[in-house]
């Protein structure tokens, strides 16, 4: 189990190691410099601001600088916002992309789960089919979509929800928790469903049900806890799945996250910002995935054995 | 010894010609069912993919012939007939420019579709070509090439196609302009050609997996040992024998990779990275309407239920797809 957990450590720090210089590289092959957009200047002033920020050295010294600048969270400033470090605009921002998506996570996990299990002990009933059309619907639609069409109808139509949040009141978490969480939900559903058809047909469950056990005691602490296993697994794709889903979800109901910041700082080619963030959202769903791949070696012991 | 009295045991009568009702018993009654047949027969038998397969042809017609029946042309304002509603003369209205809706959403399905086929293609073949080589030549090969699967596997994908998007745009950008690009990269436009860029690095890698691990299965099978000493090479080993045996898999894949591209293109052009106006793709008519949702929401609703129609489909058919190209996949 540590060797495990330590191999799957190193893979990690490499990925994230990749992906740091990858980000760094690519950055500085973009033509031009950071100063380009500002009013006209002299040479002078360009070799100052130039210096100021470190870019009159190698590419190499340079490089090792922005490393130790980042393993000491300094992201360095941004061009677009001036005076602003990347530091603070993460500090500022993530706290509420982070609720908003622990809302649709949490979201997601219960009542996917909840859809999964209702479906699988009902199959093919009307119950069923009418749970699988639903889902079908939730992984082809982007979540673009859900969100402006929920937020047609009860924004605009019905005007019952807000259409722009700050997340301060909990009917502003409804709509973009909703859109945010629509397509992990579906997923979870499907996942659950055929995990938990298969578990029922598998023999303990006979076993259980020929000792007499109640449906209830069956279903809920024998089929449902190996049942849930997959859904562990999926948890960390959902990570990513609600952080990119936070991009276009929090620019549409103009939620101040990072998720908006994020994509005004695309278009806005605030390339300090772009780099930081990426190395920063990176970070999150690199290190959720070896979280959620150690946890599922303890909550499923059999892997073990298999490799 | 053994052998002579094993004849002894032989009777003649064993030997005697077969009568013509024994023969009968032995004949095959109906034509030899192909691979293929088989296939099409179970994927006509399932009715959601069939249905999803129809719904996919009216829109490529549709995405077809829609531009060219229509009166407007998708890059044409009209003066004075900025956002009007869905009418005889516009039927999807027009945007705020007064370019007619309907024309730039046929156009828009054009070009997504385009972009997800294109691309999955593109995809499927570096991914069938790494695959196999990685399968077929095994040990460090293998480890080297499966090891650089997992890393381009486990690096975030939508945060490395947007930075590359969002790097890659000037100097494509500068080329095409240089005029030394060849004319069909100029109407592409930078951002379907970084949208291409950047899936043709970072979505083969499902392919690839696939493709490697039915190669390894297929490489121990006996047609590959009697080719080997026949003389075949490599080369003809695995594009002529090993991969179109894999070829059921290759196309499911292929077929939902087709949706994935597509959702990625309108994604990225919603965030205001992909398909740059005049041009239009679903997934930036969606963003243009969506800064005037609150008095024009049907301008947002054709774009975003043509997306919509056309990844469900895509997946329905490719999932029929899969079950008849591949029963033991069948979930």
């Amino acid at each position: 189990m540590a060797k495990y957990i330590i191999k799957r450590l190193l893979v990690s720090l490499l990925t994230l190691w990749i992906m740091f210089t990858l980000t760094f590289f690519l950055m500085h092959f973009v033509p031009g410099n950071p100063f380009i957009g500002e009013k006209k200047m002299t040479a002078e002033m360009l070799a100052n601001l130039n210096a100021k920020y470190g870019l009159d050295k190698p590419l190499g010294v340079q490089y090792l600088n922005y490393a130790k600048n980042v393993l000491h969270g300094d992201f360095g400033q941004s061009i677009q916002l001036i005076g602003q470090d990347v530091k603070d605009i993460i500090a500022q921002k993530f706290p509420y992309s982070l609720r908003l998506g622990i809302f649709a996570s949490a979201l997601a996990m219960v009542i996917g789960t909840v859809l999964g299990v209702l479906s699988a002990l009902k199959k093919n009933t009307a119950v069923d089919r009418l749970i699988m059309l639903i889902v079908t619907f939730g992984i082809a639609v982007p979540s673009f979509v859900v969100a402006t069409l929920s937020m047609i109808i009860f924004g605009v139509q019905l005007q019952i929800l807000p259409t722009i949040s700050d997340l301060s009141t909990i009917s502003s978490y409804i709509l973009p928790g909703f859109a945010l969480s629509f397509f992990p939900l579906s997923f979870i559903t499907r996942l659950m469903r055929s995990s938990m058809l298969d578990v029922i047909n598998q023999d303990y469950i006979r076993t259980a049900r020929a000792k007499g056990l109640s449906d209830k005691v069956v279903i809920f602490k024998h089929a449902l806890r190996n049942g849930i296993l997959p859904v562990v697994t999926y948890a960390g794709p959902m990570v990513a799945s609600v952080l990119t889903g936070s991009f276009v979800i929090e620019s549409i109901f103009s939620i101040p996250g990072l998720g908006s910041t994020f994509v005004t700082s695309i278009t806005g080619r605030d390339y300090t910002t772009v780099m930081g963030v990426t190395i920063f959202f990176g970070a999150i769903l690199i290190l959720m995935n070896f979280i959620v791949d150690v946890v599922y070696r303890f909550v499923d012991p059999r892997i073990n054995i298999i490799n | 010894m053994n052998t002579i009295n094993d004849t002894k045991v032989l009777e003649k009568n064993l030997f005697l010609p077969a009568t013509d009702e024994e023969k009968a018993t032995a004949e095959i009654m109906r034509p030899s069912v192909s691979y293929w047949r088989d296939a099409w027969n179970r994927l006509r038998a399932n009715k959601v993919a069939t249905g999803a397969l129809v719904v996919i042809i009216l829109i490529i017609l549709a995405a077809i012939i829609g531009p060219i029946i229509s009166p407007y042309s998708y890059e044409q304002i009209i003066e004075g007939q900025e956002n009007l509603k869905p009418s005889m003369q516009h039927i999807f209205g027009t945007d705020s420019l007064g370019r007619d809706l309907f024309t730039r959403t046929m156009i828009g399905a054009r070009i997504s579709l385009a972009v997800g086929v294109v691309a999955a293609i593109m995809i499927s073949i570096i991914g069938i070509i790494y695959g196999a080589i990685s399968g077929f030549f095994g040990g460090w090969v293998d480890n080297i090439m499966m090891r650089i699967v997992d890393i381009v596997y486990s690096v975030p994908t939508i945060l490395i196609v947007i930075l590359l998007q969002v790097v890659l745009k000037k100097p494509i950008d500068s080329y095409i302009k240089s005029g030394h690009a060849p004319a069909f990269l100029n109407s592409m436009g930078v951002g379907l050609i970084s949208i291409f860029l950047v899936m043709a690095l970072l979505y083969w890698v499902d392919m690839a997996r696939i493709v490697r691990g039915q190669i390894l299965a297929l490489k121990e099978q006996e047609y590959v040992l009697a080719a080997k000493v026949l003389g075949a090479s490599n080369r003809s080993i695995i594009f002529k024998h090993l991969i179109p045996n894999c070829i059921g898999q290759i196309i499911v894949v292929t077929t939902l990779k087709i949706p994935e591209a597509i959702f990625t293109e309108s994604f990225l052009s919603f965030i205001g990275l992909g398909v740059s106006s005049p041009m239009a793709s679903l997934g930036s008519l969606s963003q243009t309407a969506l800064k005037g949702i609150y008095s024009f929401p049907y301008m947002l609703i054709f774009p975003a239920a043509a997306i919509s129609v056309i990844i469900l489909s895509f997946n329905l058919f490719g999932d029929g797809l899969r079950d008849a190209l591949d029963p033991r996949m069948k979930k």
